[in-house]
């Protein structure tokens, strides 16, 4: 009986006459007998090939490969870290000890103190009394830090007037070096003041690390006259 | 409706494997016999060209035999047998697409691919006319389908194969099969569209 779909009446009538199927058995023999006296690929690259497609080597491969990229990644990653916070710790330097040279910005310290709370696992109070501590000291350092200005144009004018009059109010000048080493002095005793006070809030190992990463701040001002 | 042309007797499929692996010669003659007419069927609808359809069967045959140490004995002889054949189909399919040639058989037979069809005795030629149109079509149409859904169809509708061995020859599921046929079936009528309406 018919069917009602035109697609299967369509599909049924599809009847080519098959190919003459005569001598098959033949061809099948003739390709085995020629597939067993064909001689073995061989060579190097065949090999290669041949192994590399064994699922034993290239699942692995696959996954080592997978788990290479990931270490890159984790690599690179660890590395722009390490970056970062090495840039962070050094503005932080310059913040509490300008001695180091100037600091970066106006938002220098609260840069500084995010470092920090990120690097030293700071908790909140912790990080509420470091905060107020630096921010006391900071207004400190800037009035030394002007105070140092001012004798360095002073110094600088000096030198100025030396050169063109080829003589120069020595006493005035050695006055003004020590005015400057008393304020170095200063500065440094205040960043100093700051990293105990500051060390005394943290754990043993925050602390730790904490001076571990100040240490250039703690070392004393040269006494030479140059600048 | 077709007549189912794929043996159906999975005890006699065990049984000329297993003869076959333990290395019986004759069990491959046996084998080649009872399945040479649904694998030539398959490809030929596949590929349509006779020489590409029986150069691939044989070469189906010859890997069974050379393989025939890595089948088990509860190996599905038809799934294994269509899908290497359906494998062969497609990348012959594709060699043939880059490679085109003129067949000489439609050579020879100038507009008709189908020249069994025509017979001196019939009463309408316009009808046989317009049959062998039709039947052109649908030749068309089917190679025009992509390969999962040429071969669902092919396996479904000409080798009568259950819908789960055709999802073990495709590596998908009942459901999978069914949507295929589906889509296949959506698709040829969409390009034979007109040819249903000119009918009707």
């Amino acid at each position: 009986m018919p069917s009602q779909d035109p697609l299967d009446d369509l599909l049924d009538r599809w009847n080519p006459p098959l190919p003459d199927a005569s001598g098959l058995e033949r061809d099948v023999w003739r390709r085995i007998s020629a597939a067993k006296t064909s001689p073995p690929r061989s060579g190097f690259l065949v090999q290669m090939r041949a192994w590399i497609r064994r699922p034993a080597f290239s699942i692995p491969a696959a996954a080592a490969c997978a788990l290479g990229v990931l270490a890159f990644v984790e690599w690179r990653e660890a590395r722009l870290q390490r970056e970062v916070s090495g840039e962070l710790a050094r503005q932080y330097l310059r913040v509490i000890d300008p001695l180091l040279g100037a600091p970066g910005g106006p938002d220098s310290l609260d840069r500084g103190l995010g470092w920090m709370r990120d690097e030293l696992g700071l908790s909140p109070a912790q990080f509420a009394r470091i905060r107020e501590l630096h921010e006391t000291l900071n207004s400190e350092l800037a009035t030394l830090d002007r105070k140092r200005l001012r004798v360095r144009q002073e110094t600088a004018a000096l030198e100025a007037e030396r050169r063109a009059e080829g003589q120069v109010d020595f006493l005035a000048f050695a006055g003004l070096i020590r005015n400057r080493q008393t304020l170095d002095l200063q500065s440094f005793d205040s960043t100093q003041r700051l990293v105990s006070a500051a060390a005394t809030i943290m754990t043993p190992e925050q602390r730790r690390r904490y001076l571990r990463y100040v240490q250039a701040a703690l070392s004393p001002p040269p006494r030479s006259i140059a600048d | 409706m077709q007549v189912p042309t794929v043996p159906a007797d999975p005890a006699t499929n065990r049984a000329e494997l297993e003869a076959l692996r333990r290395g019986d010669e004759i069990a491959l003659g046996r084998l080649i016999a009872r399945w040479e007419r649904p694998l030539i069927g398959f490809a030929f609808r596949y590929l349509g060209n006779s020489a590409d359809a029986r150069d691939l069967v044989a070469e189906t045959f010859a890997r069974l035999y050379l393989n025939r140490g890595r089948l088990d004995a509860d190996s599905n002889l038809p799934a294994w047998l269509f899908t290497t054949l359906a494998n062969l189909c497609r990348n012959r399919g594709r060699w043939n697409r880059r490679h085109p040639t003129v067949a000489l058989e439609s050579a020879e037979d100038g507009a008709s691919a189908s020249p069994a069809l025509v017979h001196s005795n019939e009463p309408d030629p316009r009808a046989q006319l317009q049959h062998g149109e039709m039947i052109e079509a649908l030749e068309r149409a089917v190679a025009a389908l992509q390969h999962d859904l040429r071969t669902t169809l092919l396996l479904h509708h000409y080798e009568h194969l259950p819908r789960r061995e055709i999802g073990a020859i495709l590596g998908c599921s009942e459901r999978g099969i069914e949507t295929r046929l589906r889509r296949a079936r959506q698709r040829l009528r969409a390009n034979l569209r007109d040819f249903f309406e000119t009918a009707s």
